[in-house]
C-alpha cells in the first residue's frame, strides 16, 4: 500500500554568520520500506537515528533529499502542494507530546472540526454530528467539545489528537511515539484503543517508538535504524528471535524486562562509546566504531541492506 | 549527577526516575553502574520508577504507590507473582506480556488518578476498581499481612470476604 524507496534527509548547516562553509547532517541516509494494506510497521531505534525525521519526510512535513514514497501508484514526494492536498487527507499524522500538538486556545470541538473544514467535507449540523461521532468514538463525551486542552489529562488529550487524525478518514496513520508521554496504565488505554481503531478501519500504521515491548505486542514488520539507516528489517517475531545486525542484538538486550525471574538470567550485550554525529558519520558501515565484531572490510565499504532469509534484511558484512 | 551523589559514599541513594527520559542502551549503562554501587560499595538505593522492566532487573523489595499511600509491598517475586492489590495486577495488566508468547490484549486501568486535593473517603483506587465492594468507597482498608515480607491494603484481603480470587482469576 505504501513503499519507501531510497528516502534521503539531509539537512544543509551553514557555519558561521556569513554563510561559509555549509555541513550537511544526514538525518535519513537511504531508508527504503513497505506497508501492506491494515498492517502496522514499527521503526525503531535510539534518539537522534532518524526515525522521526524518516517518518516526517514519508508524510511530507519534511521535503525528501532523495527516494520516492509510493502511495496509491503515485510518487508523492514530488507533488506540489496543491496535488498532495488529496494524499494529505488519505496519510494522518499521531505526534508524541499531546500538550504541545494541540492548539491551547481551540475547543476540542475547533480542533477535530479544522481538520473537516481544509477538506471540505462536512458542513453545518453534519459537521457538528461528525465531531461528536469523532469523539465518542476515541472515548471522550460529547460535552468535552466544548472544552480546551488544559482540561485534559495527558491521555485524554491524546485521545483528541487521535480524533483529529481519524476526522478525514485517513487510510495510513503514522503514530510518532504516541504513548511515550504517558502513564503505564494509561498507554494500555490508547494502544488497545489504536488496535481496535485498526480492526474497524482497517487502517495502516507506520508507528515510531523507542519502546520495545510495546513494538513488539503492536507490530507486524519492524525496522531498526541507526544514525539514519535501516540496519534490519523482519517480521516482528522474526527480528526478537532471531536478530542478525549485531546493533539489534544490542539494542534488544538492553530492553529491560518485566519479570523478575527472566531479568535474573537474561545476559545483556554492552555497547562502548556513544552514537556518532550524523554531521561525520563514520566511513562504511555506520555502526562499526561500536561494533564488537567490525573488521577492516567494515571501514571500506557500507554493507547493504540485503536479505538473510525469507523477509528478513540485514545491513551487515557479516549478517548471512 | 552520579558522581555528585556519590562524593562522600553514603550510606543511601535516592534515585527519582534515573532513567526515565534516556535510550534502552543508555538506560542499561545507568543501571549497570548503580548496580556497582550496590554490589562494590554497598550503597542501598531507593530507586523511584514507573518502569516495571527497570524494577524487575534492579529491586529487591518493591512498594507500590497510589493516591498517596503505599497499597502493597513486598519482595520483588511477591509482587510480579504474587501481586495481591487490583492495582498491581492493573499495572502488571497494561504492559504486554514480557518475553515470547502469542501477543494477549492489554488490560488498561480505567479511568484517571484521583484528585488528593480531594481525596476519597475510603480506597483511593476504589473508583478504578473492578472488584470495589460498597465498603471501599467508605472505609481505608486495613493492611494486611500476607508474607513476613509481603503486605496489602485491600477489602479483598478481609477474612469476612468469602473468597480472595487468585491472580489467575484476575486475568494475569
Amino acid at each position: 500500500m505504501i513503499e519507501v524507496k531510497g528516502l534521503k534527509k539531509h539537512f544543509e548547516l551553514r557555519n558561521g554568520f556569513f554563510g561559509g562553509k555549509t555541513r550537511t547532517l544526514k538525518a535519513v541516509d537511504g531508508v527504503s520500506l513497505s506497508i501492506g494494506k491494515g498492517e502496522t510497521f514499527s521503526l525503531v531505534g535510539e534518539s537522534g537515528c532518524g526515525k522521526t525525521t524518516a517518518a516526517r519526510t514519508i508524510a511530507r512535513i519534511y521535503e525528501p533529499t532523495e527516494g520516492a514514497v509510493i502511495y496509491g501508484g503515485a510518487d508523492i514526494s514530488r507533488l506540489g502542494r496543491k496535488e498532495l492536498l488529496p494524499y494529505r487527507k488519505r496519510m494522518q499524522m499521531i505526534f508524541q507530546d499531546p500538550y504541545a500538538s494541540l492548539d491551547p486556545r481551540m475547543t476540542v470541538g475547533e480542533i477535530v472540526g479544522e481538520a473537516l473544514d481544509i477538506h471540505a467535507l462536512r458542513r453545518g449540523k453534519d459537521r457538528e454530528d461528525r465531531i461528536r461521532e469523532l469523539v465518542s468514538l476515541v472515548g471522550l463525551k460529547s460535552d468535552h467539545v466544548g472544552r480546551y486542552p488544559h482540561e485534559f489529562s495527558g491521555g485524554q488529550r491524546q485521545r483528541v489528537g487521535i480524533a483529529r487524525a481519524l476526522a478525514v478518514e485517513p487510510e495510513f496513520v503514522i503514530c510518532d511515539e504516541p504513548i511515550s508521554a504517558l502513564d503505564v496504565s494509561i498507554q494500555a488505554q490508547i494502544i488497545n484503543m489504536l488496535e481496535e481503531l485498526q480492526e474497524k478501519f482497517r487502517l495502516t500504521y507506520l508507528f515510531v517508538s523507542h519502546d520495545l515491548s510495546m513494538v513488539r505486542h503492536i507490530s507486524r514488520d519492524v525496522g531498526v535504524m541507526y544514525l539514519g539507516n535501516l540496519v534490519e528489517v523482519a517480521g516482528v517475531d522474526e527480528l526478537f528471535s532471531g536478530m542478525r545486525h549485531p546493533y539489534t542484538k544490542a539494542l534488544l538486550s538492553a530492553a529491560p524486562i518485566a519479570d523478575p525471574r527472566r531479568a535474573r538470567e537474561a545476559s545483556r550485550i554492552a555497547l562502548s562509546g556513544d552514537v556518532p554525529s550524523p554531521l561525520d558519520p563514520p566511513s562504511g558501515c555506520p555502526f562499526r566504531t561500536r561494533c564488537a565484531m567490525a573488521k577492516g572490510i567494515c571501514a571500506e565499504s557500507k554493507p547493504e541492506l540485503k536479505a538473510v532469509a525469507e523477509g528478513h534484511l540485514a545491513a551487515c558484512h557479516f549478517a548471512g | 549527577m552520579i558522581a555528585i551523589a556519590i562524593a562522600c559514599e553514603p550510606k543511601l541513594v535516592i534515585a527519582d526516575e534515573p532513567t526515565t527520559a534516556l535510550d534502552v542502551t543508555i538506560q542499561a549503562q545507568i543501571l549497570d553502574l548503580l548496580r556497582g554501587l550496590k554490589d562494590k560499595l554497598e550503597t542501598s538505593i531507593v530507586l523511584i520508577s514507573h518502569d516495571l522492566g527497570v524494577i524487575a532487573s534492579m529491586c529487591s523489595r518493591v512498594f507500590i504507590m497510589y493516591g498517596g499511600r503505599v497499597v502493597e509491598s513486598g519482595l520483588v517475586d511477591e509482587i510480579f507473582y504474587e501481586a495481591s492489590h487490583p492495582y498491581a495486577w492493573g499495572l502488571l495488566g497494561s504492559i504486554p506480556e514480557p518475553g515470547e508468547g502469542r501477543r494477549r490484549k492489554l488490560v488498561p486501568i480505567p479511568g484517571s488518578p484521583p484528585d488528593l486535593m480531594a481525596p476519597p473517603a475510603g480506597c483511593a483506587f476504589a473508583a478504578r476498581c473492578a472488584k470495589a465492594m460498597r465498603v471501599c468507597a467508605r472505609e481505608q482498608p486495613p493492611v494486611t499481612r500476607l508474607s513476613a515480607t509481603h503486605r496489602a491494603e485491600c477489602w479483598l484481603l478481609d477474612p469476612r470476604v468469602a473468597k480472595r480470587p487468585s491472580a489467575e482469576e484476575a486475568g494475569l
